[in-house]
């Protein structure tokens, strides 16, 4: 017979005492950890060119580890920031990658403000990526990079190794959409949502939204991201806090995904206009209508190397997406890689993590 | 227990928050498992949420301005991280509040305290202010169905299978999570849900643009530089940046072809 002077003694009281009880320990936990301890992209690196609020960097090799590739050039996109593929020295593919002896550099977007409201994605391929590439071939002494593409920046990758085929040794593509209406074709309704939620704004709300803000602004695609994962969203500072909480490494590296989440940068408007309308909504890349600069973008002409490495569970970029790409390139030299989870697991989850590295370096390594 | 101040306060403020829900928690183990109508439902989950939010709210506030926080950085992801674990307004967004939020926080901004007061005043009057608070108003109606649809689902469940509560308090709760996973990731791909949305992210821009308006005309009498104004400049800036990239990269691939070694040319054929 339960005790009914004891409150605890039920079950649901019991429990409840208990919740609170962690959460207490989880805030103790917090209050422990200084800002300086929750460090993402850490591994250290030089500054080798700069325009604008755009950075070029290079990575140090590791110590005792002799550099075996010619150089890599990471491209994040402008939906969040580089550091994911840096988010903690054991989960990094940054050290993966540098562990491997690959010569790795990464180009850092910055903070767009409104005065970079009008920066189209023109000019981030024909400017910003091609003045970095000069740069770094200059620093190499070299004439081609390879190119290490992360999502939106895949897409920036194979829009500049379509357009200067010439300056690209090696494509590769991680987690990027080509076919942004290829979310129909995947079955799963946790995924895609992003792809659906475009579609159904009007041109005019997208002009609208700019016009009214300049940028698409980051706290409004971090909105939608949430929703794709509404009881992550619910549980994610109580019942995952609490988890994380029971020891410190894992609370640290649960506090490092939060600073990265909560550095989502502003898209630059006319930039986002495009992604949005033209990409999203209309999906012109596929249809050979997409242009940079004036001039169409032809998959085709995609003749180098292509690996591109796709997530199963990709609930933001579905891989029907992903995979269309195989259909338009023009080389035969095309490889897929499939990865066991999600979107970010890709750069976070331990299993991943050794795939993807082994898998880049292998690939690359038959292709020096 | 530790004999820190931190967490004594803090674990004191928890007795206290459980002993105010006792009767909540003997109602809870009385009454369930059991049915409830989708009326009964909608009805005793707005009265759960009321409840919680003032609760969690007069928790956080006692605890916000007490010494819990004291130990914290004043600034960082730690203690951003702390405040959310705290804010009930975690659990009452969730499902769609959030966009809902964000909307909401990109339209309204800062609220000055010196200036633009009246203009700020004649705003609210705006047939935009009510489309906002109406566009607002049913998106929140729009997801309390998802909400709904799965209370009415878990309260079935429970009915037939009522010994889940055995397993304790966690079991039941990711039992309700999934539930509610299933059912807000359906609802947020309907027409209604999207169309609902969509709807306020038009409102948020339509009366963000009314408030430009209304503050540029303000900024005009005042003798100070609109957004309208800076925008042009931007566009002035961005178009001059283009022409002398292009400048300069054209001069950069006239010197290199001028100082590529020059080819021999061909003598000619006698």
């Amino acid at each position: 017979m339960p005790d009914q002077n004891n409150p605890f003694e039920n079950n649901p009281l019991k429990d409840a005492w208990e919740l609170s009880h962690r959460l207490a320990q989880s805030a103790e936990a917090l209050s422990r950890i200084k800002e300086s301890d929750v460090d993402v992209g850490a591994t250290p690196k030089k500054l080798l060119w700069q325009q604008d609020k755009v950075t070029l960097h290079h990575y140090e090799p590791l110590d005792g580890v002799e550099v075996v590739t010619g150089p890599v050039l990471i491209v994040y996109g402008l939906i969040g920031r580089y550091t994911m593929a840096d988010l903690q020295e054991d989960r990094s593919l940054v050290r993966n990658l540098l562990a491997r002896g690959v010569d790795l550099f990464v180009v850092d977007w910055g903070h767009p403000t409104r005065a970079d409201q009008n920066l189209l994605l023109d000019d981030y391929v024909d400017y910003y990526m091609d003045d970095c590439i000069t740069h770094l071939c200059d620093v190499a002494g070299v004439k081609q990079v390879s190119l290490l593409g992360i999502c939106e920046g895949g897409v920036f990758s194979t829009l500049y190794a379509a357009r200067h085929p010439e300056r690209v040794k090696n494509l590769m593509l991680t987690i990027t959409p080509i076919d942004f209406h290829g979310d129909k074709a995947d079955s799963d309704e946790s995924h895609g949502f992003i792809n659906l939620w475009t579609r159904n704004l009007e041109d005019e709300d997208i002009d609208k939204m700019i016009r009214a803000f300049g940028n698409l602004p980051g706290e409004l695609m971090a909105s939608v991201f949430q929703m794709m994962t509404p009881v992550r969203t619910l549980t994610k500072y109580n019942l995952d806090l609490m988890d994380a909480a029971k020891d410190e490494k894992r609370l640290l590296n649960f506090l490092r995904m939060e600073k990265w989440l909560a550095d989502r940068p502003h898209h630059p408007g006319a930039a986002a206009r495009q992604w949005l309308i033209e990409l999203y909504k209309e999906n012109r890349l596929v249809c050979g209508t997409f242009e940079i600069s004036g001039q169409r973008i032809n998959l085709a002409d995609l003749k180098m190397p292509v690996l591109n490495v796709y997530a199963a569970r990709d609930h933001i970029i579905p891989p029907p997406c992903t995979r269309a790409l195989a259909e338009h390139v023009g080389t035969d030299d095309y490889t897929e890689i499939e990865l066991p989870g999600g979107h970010v697991g890709v750069y976070v989850s331990g299993k991943s993590q050794g795939i993807v590295g082994e898998g880049i370096f292998d690939w690359l390594m038959q292709r020096l | 227990m530790s004999d820190d101040p931190l967490m004594k306060a803090w674990q004191d403020s928890h007795d206290e928050f459980l002993r105010a829900q006792e009767q909540f928690w003997r109602r809870m183990m009385a009454e369930s498992p059991r049915s409830f109508s989708e009326e009964e439902t909608r009805s005793n989950a707005d009265d759960a949420w009321e409840a919680a939010r003032a609760q969690g709210q007069a928790w956080f506030e006692e605890l916000a301005t007490g010494k819990v926080f004291a130990n914290l950085a004043d600034e960082g992801i730690a203690r951003d991280t702390l405040q959310r674990a705290l804010d009930p307004a975690q659990f009452v967004n969730a499902g769609s509040g959030e966009i809902n939020r964000a909307i909401q926080k990109l339209v309204e901004g800062p609220e000055f305290a010196d200036i633009g007061i009246l203009e700020r005043q004649e705003l609210k009057a705006t047939a935009e202010w009510l489309a906002l608070r109406d566009a607002s108003n049913e998106l929140r109606r729009v997801t309390s169905k998802a909400w709904t649809r799965a209370f009415v689902r878990f309260s079935e469940e429970q009915v037939q299978n009522p010994e889940i509560w055995r397993d304790g308090l966690r079991a039941v709760i990711d039992r309700w999570l999934e539930i509610a996973n299933d059912e807000l990731i359906a609802h947020h791909r309907t027409s209604e849900f999207l169309n609902a949305q969509r709807n306020l992210l038009r409102a948020g821009m339509d009366y963000r643009l009314r408030e430009r308006d209304l503050v540029e005309i303000w900024c005009e009498t005042h003798s100070i530089p609109t957004r309208t104004e800076i925008d042009d400049l931007h566009w002035m800036v961005y178009e001059l940046r283009r022409d002398v990239r292009a400048l300069r990269k054209r001069n950069a691939e006239m010197e290199q072809k001028l100082r590529a070694p020059k080819k021999k040319r061909a003598a000619p054929s006698k």
